[in-house]
């Protein structure tokens, strides 16, 4: 019984990433041209996105700089030369 | 054969005016793939700052003014994933084929200390030399052979428009966000081996963080305006 229960666990587990990739897969190819009416609500929510997304890449880029700028100084403070 | 048509055509007879040509989609990009590179080796990173910051100024004051060819979403998108490959290539390079140099065991090992005590504990004892844990090379020859350089050739190629740069940052950012899986499960199995043995320890997860730009590139890739990547 014990195995029962992992093994109808891990079909569950298995259907589920499946679909996951099947709901990202059927939705990361844009349509070629989207429905009349969708186009002002998609292009209002696409455009809303975009600017999340350059607002948190440029934080991203902020702290890598500072990390390309501090690391090998911060190594020769404190360790020096090997 | 092919017969050259002699018949004068609309267009000869029209004045011939040259346009200036550009290397660049926008001229302040020769400063961002300097400011770029130097950051990216890590080893000349503060030298890098400085052309990078001027590049990003001066293209965002071409969006401001309306004289961009490119949106500015691109811009940070694509310098935010070359930089981010950049620092990655370089310095795993580093460890790969100059792991016996003063200069990589300095600043690998160091890195090590700080963060990772792969990177230093049996430095330069195993067959390959360079780091010794064996999961971490596979990774490392992974990133260095296959997924960095097209991670950085691909944002690259992203940042001057071309059809394939778009195309590429997609492929490379399916593999980029493999690799972080991979990685970070790898580090935490690792944990006594390696994050314990170092400084910061539980400081690696706070810059790892930053390295998650798959999560954050991939929506804007499937989602931006292809038709714009055109050359």
């Amino acid at each position: 019984m014990h195995d029962v229960v992992l093994l109808v666990g891990m079909a569950i587990a298995d259907v589920a990433i499946l679909a996951v990739w099947w709901f990202l897969g059927s939705r990361l190819v844009p349509a070629e041209q989207a429905p009349a009416s969708a186009n002002g609500e998609t292009e209002k929510g696409v455009r809303t996105l975009h600017k999340v997304l350059t607002y948190v890449c440029f934080f991203l880029l902020a702290g890598l700089i500072i990390e390309c700028v501090a690391m090998f100084p911060a190594i020769l403070v404190r360790f020096g030369w090997s | 054969m092919v017969v050259k048509d002699s018949l004068p055509k609309a267009s000869d007879s029209a004045p011939h005016v040259t346009q200036p040509k550009s290397r660049w989609v926008e001229p302040a990009d020769g400063w961002l793939a300097a400011g770029v590179f130097l950051c990216g080796t890590m080893l000349l990173g503060p030298f890098g700052a400085i052309p990078l910051i001027i590049g990003l100024v001066k293209l965002r004051r071409s969006v401001k003014a309306g004289t961009n060819v490119r949106p500015w979403a691109a811009t940070v998108i694509g310098t935010f994933c070359m930089i981010d490959g950049m620092i990655n290539f370089l310095p795993w390079s580093l460890d790969t084929f100059a792991h016996n140099t003063v200069l990589g065991e300095t600043f690998i090992t160091g890195y090590g200390r700080f963060f990772d005590g792969a990177f230093y504990v049996g430095y330069n004892t195993e067959a390959l030399g360079g780091v010794a844990n064996h999961a971490e090379k596979m990774w490392q020859l992974l990133a260095v052979f296959i997924l960095m350089p097209m991670r950085v050739v691909s944002a690259w190629a992203f940042l001057q428009m071309k059809t394939w740069g778009l195309h590429f940052m997609k492929i490379s950012g399916w593999l980029y966000l493999f690799l972080w899986v991979g990685y970070t499960v790898a580090m935490s199995q690792d944990f006594e081996a390696r994050m314990a043995n170092s400084e910061f320890g539980m400081g690696w997860w706070l810059f790892n963080l930053f390295y998650l730009s798959p999560m954050f590139v991939l929506p804007y890739l499937y989602t931006v305006d292809k038709r714009q990547w055109n050359r």
